[in-house]
């Protein structure tokens, strides 16, 4: 009676266990890249290594998470050139700078098996508040927007530890407005439960 | 998440929201043109140019007083990139003579001393009394700062209908050269001369229309 009553107990702690892990939450923050695209790339061109991510995931099931996802990417560029206006011409070295902070929830498929190195796929959604700055001379001129935005994203997890995972990423930042806005991110972090 | 804050806070470090300042005080130099779209350029314009630089701001309190021993190296600048336009100049002997050139072409300056006053207080202080439990006075400072700005207008000198008495004139054409000033004369004079040339070269619509491509 006394090793039935050990046997259930084990039985149930485990199975709470399998059940927390199954839905727990995991932290992590990344070292962000950017690779600026499109109308972002003509106002400051060039890979970006100035940014960080952090972001958690709550595991709904082996497979899948849902979570949430705060960025700062930063971009900057110096050129030494002509800008054509109506009737107006202006040369100088512009500074342009671009602070990209991104908000989003997010859901992540994962594929391979736990304790494996798994790939995902995710996508985010939400709003990121967009800076661009550009400064000739003794002048600035800034521009701040809420815009809405997505970001597909595809990875990989790769376990460290018991409690500690890495993982690498790729996200494509993609924001409404006029003009709209675009750049790839490049995210190594780890995260731990 | 004791170690996850860590983590984030090392990954912070280093990020920073405007990076790559200027380095070099001609990186502060910009130079802006503005044209009449109603102004016609043709290719054979004449213009008189005073040969006098006037100092447009003497007589305000942030003014200083510049320097004239490069003045006529400048205006001689001035003169060579409106000759490479192809136009003409009329001399104070063709002006008595009655002559009326196309345009009138003036030189300006405006140099200022800027100074911005500044409260600072130690790390994690906002209130100047009581800081960390003690008073802890704000530290205050100042930034001093040199600016000159030289234009070239160009305005039509046929609009002149009573010579040496005001007349609104229609400016045709102008370029300005804003920068920071050097304690370094000589590089100030070197920054102006190529922002002169620079003026010229971002308005190649002086020279007249562009001739159209032969087929």
């Amino acid at each position: 009676m006394k090793k039935i009553a050990i046997v259930a107990a084990a039985a149930l702690v485990l199975g709470a266990t399998g059940e927390a892990r199954a839905q727990e939450w995991f932290w992590g923050g990344s070292y962000s890249m950017s690779l600026p695209l499109a109308n972002t790339k003509d106002f400051n061109e060039g890979f970006s290594f100035r940014g960080v991510t952090i972001e958690g995931r709550k595991l709904i099931s082996e497979n899948f998470s849902t979570g949430l996802s705060f960025g700062w990417h930063v971009m900057n560029d110096v050129r030494t050139g002509t800008i054509e206006l109506d009737n107006a011409a202006a040369f100088g070295t512009w500074y342009t700078y671009t602070n990209s902070f991104p908000l989003f929830v997010n859901a992540h498929y994962y594929l391979g098996q736990p304790g494996g190195i798994r790939p995902f796929l995710g996508a985010n959604v939400g709003t990121s508040i967009y800076e661009q700055r550009a400064e000739v001379g003794q002048v600035a001129f800034t521009e701040d927007k809420w815009r809405f935005a997505v970001a597909p994203e595809a990875g990989f997890v790769i376990p460290l530890g018991w409690y500690v995972r890495g993982f690498v990423s790729a996200r494509y930042h993609y924001m409404t407005g006029s003009p709209t806005q675009q750049y790839l991110s490049f995210n190594v972090g780890i995260a731990s439960n | 998440m004791k170690r996850l804050g860590l983590v984030a806070l090392a990954l912070g470090l280093g990020v920073g929201c405007y990076p790559g300042d200027p380095t070099s005080i001609s990186e502060f130099d910009t130079v802006l043109t503005v044209r009449n779209p109603d102004f016609a350029f043709s290719e054979a314009l004449s213009f008189y140019m005073p040969d006098t630089i006037v100092q447009i701001n003497q007589d305000d309190d942030d003014a200083i007083e510049i320097g004239r021993d490069n003045d006529e190296d400048i205006l001689a600048r001035v003169r060579s990139n409106l000759l490479a336009q192809g136009w003409s100049e009329l001399n104070d002997d063709d002006i008595d003579n009655g002559q009326v050139p196309d345009l009138a072409v003036a030189n300006l300056v405006m140099a200022t001393e800027n100074t911005q006053w500044w409260v600072s207080y130690p790390p994690g202080c906002w209130d100047p009394y009581w800081c960390w439990g003690w008073y802890w006075p704000p530290i205050y400072g100042s930034t001093t700062y040199r600016a000159g700005s030289y234009f070239v207008v160009a305005a039509s000198a046929l609009d002149i209908t009573d010579p040496g008495n005001a007349d609104e004139l229609e400016v045709a054409w102008s370029g300005a050269m804003n920068g920071v000033l050097a304690q370094n004369t000589g590089s100030n004079f070197t920054r102006l001369l190529d922002g002169i040339d620079q003026m010229f070269e971002q308005s190649p619509y002086l020279s007249g229309p562009t001739p159209e491509p032969a087929n």
